[in-house]
């Protein structure tokens, strides 16, 4: 069914009519987004009585609101303290903390709101209109083409998120393997977990982030007295509405990139399974590579945290449309709605935009309408949340390690998780101090069981044939992708090795 | 103050005319990886094959990274580019002592929630991190970790509900309010 105009100007009334609702859900959503560890899955699951209770509409709206909101969220403290609050918001670290750290922290923070939420109403917008076409890409995409596509996520980070290539590799190299710890997806073996029954349902993806993101922070962190620089201190303590509206300024004068970023955002989220954190590491990519200055990526610079924003809440767009069109869903908190809709009755799949399409397109419109409604509730707060790294180290690392163990506990209440985190703390602080990228490591446990699945798969179908995956077009693409990544980074700082001391003896 | 410039000691001296990068500290991450990459595939050695695919062919690309970084940092020490160096790993003593002791505290603090449960375990946590490393007064270290941990009994244990085992003050709580 094609939408007619009067359809979805009815569908925005039925939004708006819950106002109340969304503005509930979506600073609830923030604020989890925020807390590494409470995930919006997790909060749904928790308001299951809630979602379950309501009418679908309501339900729906709740849900979708709430969804976008954590994704909106864990750009706040990966921008403050550098720690993100979800996988997606990791690349937002890369430009967002530098910039926190000069005293821009406010402006940063409204980057990325401005840019999440035009990211996030693009695509929605978008997905309104095409979404019986753009449903088809996941067609496309088999076992063969995500191991590809999983591979080329590691090199991609390793060449964009450090300095040294190659320690990158061995960084997210690691994570893969240590994501590959736990029952096999076939046999249910256990393989590497150390003898822990803990570890027999995989790594925990939580306690991993925790550690090697905020315990190691926390620990690098009481260096010096602030995490600003002098001159930043000042600038941060002088923060007020200009530097809102200069913020919103420096996010518009590059709409373009918003709107971009977010397009891929939301074709990357399609896949089911690549997720936000892919999406914004390749936004972050292509940011850079089309940039005029692509030297000053990882300085701090308003470029560096709108494009991995606004892929991270396209990708939001993109998570729902295999869920609504084909029943498959994009991520855990898909996952989640899936059963909650279908607790409601809903059949979702191709049917949906045959039997309920005012469900299916309804979905997109409150997307649209949550994050019209947090342009304006966020933007107003974002002088007072940038206040929150003016806290001397000595108090703030306390706090952090505090409180994000408890994110750490919380989505299996076990022990051992706790004393994982601390482990993973200390693997973070030695990577820092020694220039192993972090995210690559994370990035890696994230993709480790994607990997092994989809090997698995593909060589079930294929018969066990090693040579199943270069038997696709479409795969042997991101192949040569995969190398030219592999090759043009080191190649050119060869080049540029080269030319210096010939730039500098005839200088000299 | 004199206008003669203080005496620097010799080692001083000698580290700052030293342009080598140093190397030593950095062969952490890949010693981690080379154990764990051969404790994975002895761990997987009696499994059928498409068990074991994707996590032998990670661990041959990490060994043949870490061969590669082998070579480099050898490479590097025979041209004398590199130095043997631990150094990086905790930069100052001083402030790797005070790293050590807050890492201690939050492994002891773990320790004790079974028993302390999250509001008092975390209590305790904040006020001695904050007498110690922030030193600040009593009083307020006492209000702000007090508040600290009652907003995060509210947050966590209250609306989140998060099942951590109720130590003394969760358990009065429990049987004051219900809750």
């Amino acid at each position: 069914m094609d939408p007619s105009f009067g359809f979805i100007v009815e569908l925005f009334g039925n939004a708006l009519s819950h106002w109340w609702l969304i503005l509930l859900a979506t600073t609830l959503g923030i604020i989890i987004g925020a807390m590494p560890g409470f995930g919006a899955a997790n909060t749904i699951i928790m308001l299951l009585p809630f979602t379950l209770a309501v009418d679908v509409n309501t339900a729906m709206i709740f849900m979708v609101s709430l969804f976008c909101a954590s994704h909106m969220g864990g750009g706040i403290t990966s921008i403050l303290l550098n720690i993100p609050g979800n996988g997606g918001a990791a690349a937002t670290c890369l430009d967002g903390y530098p910039m926190a750290k000069k005293g821009l922290g406010q402006q940063a923070l409204v980057l990325s709101f401005v840019a999440s939420t035009v990211g996030g109403m693009v695509t929605s917008g978008l997905s309104i209109v095409l979404l019986p076409y753009i449903a088809r890409l996941a067609y496309y995409l088999h076992s063969v083409e995500m191991v590809v596509i999983v591979l080329f996520g590691i090199t991609l980070i390793a060449s964009v998120a450090s300095e040294n290539m190659l320690k990158a590799l061995i960084a997210g190299c690691l994570g893969l393997l240590i994501g590959a710890i736990g029952a096999d997806h076939i046999y249910s073996t256990p393989r590497a977990t150390f003898g822990f029954l803990e570890l027999y349902d995989g790594m925990p993806l939580i306690p991993v982030l925790i550690g090697v993101f905020a315990i190691s922070e926390a620990l690098m962190m009481i260096e010096s007295r602030s995490v600003l620089s002098e001159s930043g201190m000042q600038l941060a303590r002088r923060a007020g509405w200009a530097e809102t509206f200069e913020g919103v300024k420096m996010a518009f004068s590059r709409t373009w990139l918003m709107v971009w970023t977010g397009i891929l955002g939301l074709v990357i989220g399609i896949v089911p399974g690549a997720g936000a954190s892919i999406a914004a590491f390749v936004a972050y990519q292509q940011a850079r590579l089309y940039s005029k200055t692509p030297e000053k990526f990882g300085t701090g610079i308003p470029d560096g945290v709108i494009a991995p924003e606004s892929s991270n809440n396209g990708c939001a767009s993109g998570d729902l449309i295999p869920l609504l069109v084909i029943g498959v869903p994009g991520g855990t908190t898909a996952a989640v709605m899936l059963i909650v809709m279908t607790y409601h009755g809903i059949q979702l799949g191709p049917r949906l935009f045959i039997q309920t399409p005012e469900f299916g397109y309804g979905v997109f419109v409150t997307m649209l309408v949550s994050y019209f409604i947090m342009l304006f509730t966020t933007m107003p707060l974002t002088r007072y949340i940038s206040k929150l790294i003016l806290i001397p180290t000595a108090v703030l690392a306390p706090i952090i390690i505090a409180f994000t163990m408890v994110g750490a506990f919380a989505p299996r209440a076990y022990m051992f998780d706790l004393w994982l985190t601390l482990l993973f703390g200390v693997i973070g602080y030695i990577c820092r101090r020694t220039g192993f990228n972090v995210v690559a490591m994370l990035i890696g446990v994230i993709l480790g069981p994607l990997l092994e699945a989809n090997v698995m798969r593909a060589l079930r179908i294929s018969g066990n044939d090693p040579y199943v995956f270069f038997s696709s077009a479409v795969g042997n693409v991101l192949w040569v992708l995969l190398a030219i990544s592999l090759i043009v980074p080191p190649y050119v700082q060869w080049r540029k090795n080269r030319r210096q001391p010939l730039q500098t003896a005839q200088a000299s | 103050m004199s206008g003669a410039p203080e005496p620097v000691p010799p080692h001083a001296t000698e580290r700052e005319a030293d342009k080598r990068q140093p190397t030593g500290a950095d062969w952490i991450i890949p010693a981690i990886g080379l154990a764990f990459a051969t404790y994975y595939l002895l761990s997987i050695r009696n499994l059928v094959w498409e068990a074991k695919i994707a996590a032998v062919f990670v661990a041959v690309v990490l060994y043949a990274l870490i061969g590669v970084y082998v070579l480099v940092t050898v490479v590097g020490l025979k041209r004398g580019s590199l130095r043997i160096d631990f150094s990086p790993l905790w930069g100052n003593l001083a402030l790797f002592r005070i790293r050590a002791l807050l890492f201690g505290l939050a492994a002891l603090s773990v320790l004790a929630l079974p028993w302390a449960g999250f509001t008092l375990g975390t209590f305790g946590f904040l006020l001695v991190s904050f007498l110690w490393l922030e030193k600040m007064p009593w009083k307020l270290a006492v209000i702000t970790s007090g508040a600290l941990a009652i907003a995060g009994y509210v947050l966590f244990i209250v609306a989140l509900r998060t099942a951590f085992p109720p130590g003394p003050f969760e358990l009065a709580m429990r049987a004051l309010t219900g809750i």
